[in-house]
């Protein structure tokens, strides 16, 4: 009996020093972390950002798309914006339906629930950003946007997608598809803020935005958008 | 129009993700059969009941491969214990491996203690050490002392078996509850998962049960190949019906993702979905299984599990695969072709395979899994 208390005794201390020092090395990346950038910020507190795109404005020229481009420098073969442009009607009487997409930034969005480490979240003023130091490059966000806003950046190899230019929005500037509009089809603004263009076109213009059934709540709104296109 | 899809959409979840669920369902399946014997006392799977629990514990070992080969931060894996998010289905994955890893190896350990520790008496040198370390430096091997390990096994394997359906049922949650997908979006999906899980998981016994006795030099024994028959057959009937009822429900329901959906069913997909899961992996072995001189004969049964296996990884296929090949546009569709080699390839699929065979073949040589082998010595 007492050759066997001392092989639990001995395996126990053993199983223990190395747990404590798994823990240990493992945990490193967890404080690491804990300088995790931008989940709050005081210069924009007490606003919730919105953008209006009214496509009666949008010709279609993709300006947007290159500033996002070389603003937020994506990589090739994915978008933070891109301008649909879609065909239709029956000549002589045809149309070309335009549809600036961008992430909706949701006021329940999908994608922050389903991140197993939180690397998602969604700020107060209404933005749902991406810590790029946590993500763990699961996929399960970009499974669980349904207007495939996201992408995985293949150069950072973390997931990625349209912040309404955080970076610019921080120093109370405008996003850079919002500078670049030749058009002015975008508006950005504080939907807090009653006096802002976008307050004024969401309570006075017919508005309409992407997939309401699915309870997301977009805070990106549209005027003008062609009934084909509520995807 | 036509073929519209979004500029940012590829198939995320590729061909490791598709053996991912099947390996956790051979893993909760075989494990459910080993419970059977020590649980609910079915006496006519004592033979495999051991060589069920390591075949379970060897596939637990491997399931966490193909998404660590999957993720793009394998680095980052441990932060999914670390900084969980408690809202996410995916996040308890961690803990549920943890736990479900824990109590597997425990409940071996215990279950074959009274083999290890005849094995230490009767061995020489390094397995000697083994078998003590194995045995947890016990050397007794008294009437009293099985019985509480008897006892010690049947209530592991009481929660074994809501952990191993919680362990697969979670992966049915996953893709269940994501409503940018229509093919996911159904609460049949972790039924339908754990359904499948048992039915693959005793398909693949029947398989292990014939190799291993095989190699052992040991007597195949026809009545636990009928007994896996019919038990395959039971389960089978109940997972091609909820299979079916999904199907049916959506047709009927003419809802706007209909279209998508049947065009990726009965069209984009028909091969693996109808053809390979449905009709060769479903309706074909139940009409084998109905035929006696088929059911009663291991060549037959072999038969009949290997159309099944198939058939449950077409069915993982489909799920995650031909609902990725749905554009989030509903009109359109993603095409995809696994790489032969890289990351996220066959070479990876098979390599993972390899390593959990080879772990099998350690497991088997080192635990006496055979009844009729502790009794002798």
């Amino acid at each position: 009996m007492k050759d066997r208390r001392e092989f639990v005794k001995t395996a126990s201390i053993v199983v223990a020093a190395s747990a404590v020092t798994g823990l240990a090395l493992l945990s490193k990346p967890a404080f690491a972390a804990g300088k995790e950038s931008n989940r709050t910020v005081t210069t924009t507190k007490g606003k919730r950002f919105a953008m209006v795109v009214d496509i009666r404005r949008c010709i279609g020229c993709d300006a947007c798309t290159v500033a996002c481009k070389a603003e937020n420098n994506v990589p090739l073969g994915v978008f933070r914006t891109w301008v649909e442009k879609h065909e239709a009607g029956k000549y002589p009487n045809v149309k070309v339906i335009m549809a600036p997409k961008l992430c909706n930034q949701c006021e329940n969005p999908p994608c922050v629930p389903v991140c197993p480490v939180t690397a998602t979240f969604k700020r107060e003023d209404g933005l749902t950003l991406i810590d790029y130091e946590v993500c763990i490059g699961c996929g399960y966000c970009i499974q669980a946007c349904p207007y495939a806003i996201r992408y995985f950046d293949p150069v950072r190899h973390v997931a990625d997608k349209c912040t309404f230019c955080v970076q610019r929005v921080e120093q109370g500037l405008k996003p850079a598809c919002v500078e670049t509009c030749v058009g002015g089809a975008r508006i950005f603004g504080d939907i807090n803020d009653l006096d802002s263009e976008v307050s004024r076109i969401l309570n006075t213009e017919p508005i309409q935005v992407l997939k309401p059934d699915l309870g997301t709540k977009p805070h990106n709104f549209y005027v003008g958008l062609d009934s084909s296109i509520v995807r | 129009m036509v073929n519209y899809i979004f500029p940012n959409e590829f198939v995320e979840w590729t061909i490791l993700i598709t053996n991912y669920p099947f390996i956790t369902g051979l893993v909760a399946g075989s494990f459910i059969i080993s419970s059977l014997t020590y649980v609910f006392g079915k006496e006519q799977f004592r033979p495999i009941s051991k060589l069920a629990l390591l075949t379970s514990l060897t596939f637990l070992l491997i399931s966490v491969l193909p998404l660590l080969a999957h993720l793009q931060q394998p680095s980052r894996a441990t932060e999914m214990l670390l900084r969980p998010n408690f809202s996410s289905a995916m996040a308890m994955f961690g803990f549920i491996l943890l736990g479900y890893i824990l109590l597997a190896t425990v409940e071996a350990l215990f279950l074959f203690r009274e083999g290890f520790v005849k094995l230490q008496a009767s061995s020489k040198g390094v397995m000697k050490n083994l078998y003590r370390v194995l045995s947890l430096g016990s050397v007794e091997a008294s009437k009293g002392s099985i019985e509480r390990d008897h006892k010690i096994v049947k209530t592991l394997a009481m929660i074994g078996i809501p952990l191993s359906i919680l362990f697969h049922g979670y992966v049915g949650f996953i893709f269940g509850a994501i409503k940018s997908n229509p093919i996911w979006l159904t609460p049949l999906m972790p039924v339908i998962f754990i359904l499948s899980a048992i039915v693959s998981g005793i398909a693949l016994l029947s398989f292990v049960y014939v190799v291993a006795t095989k190699l052992s030099g040991g007597r195949i024994s026809v009545d636990v190949m009928t007994s896996l028959a019919t038990y395959l057959g039971w389960f089978l009937i109940i997972d091609l019906s909820m299979t079916g009822l999904e199907v049916a429900f959506r047709a009927y329901e003419q809802s706007d993702s209909w279209y998508g959906v049947s065009k990726i069913l009965f069209d984009i997909n028909l091969v693996p979905y109808l053809g390979m899961e449905i009709i060769f992996g479903g309706v074909v072995p139940l009409i084998l299984l109905a035929i006696p001189a088929i059911r009663k004969s291991i060549a037959g049964v072999l038969l009949i599990s290997a159309l099944v296996l198939q058939g449950v990884h077409a069915m993982r296929y489909t799920i995650i695969i031909g609902a990725q090949l749905l554009s989030k546009t509903g009109e359109g569709f993603l095409t995809y072709a696994p790489p032969l080699f890289g990351r996220e390839s066959y070479m990876t699929t098979i390599s993972i395979y390899a390593i959990g065979f080879f772990i099998m073949l350690v497991l088997l040589s080192i635990f006496p899994w055979r009844e009729i082998e502790v009794q002798k010595k």
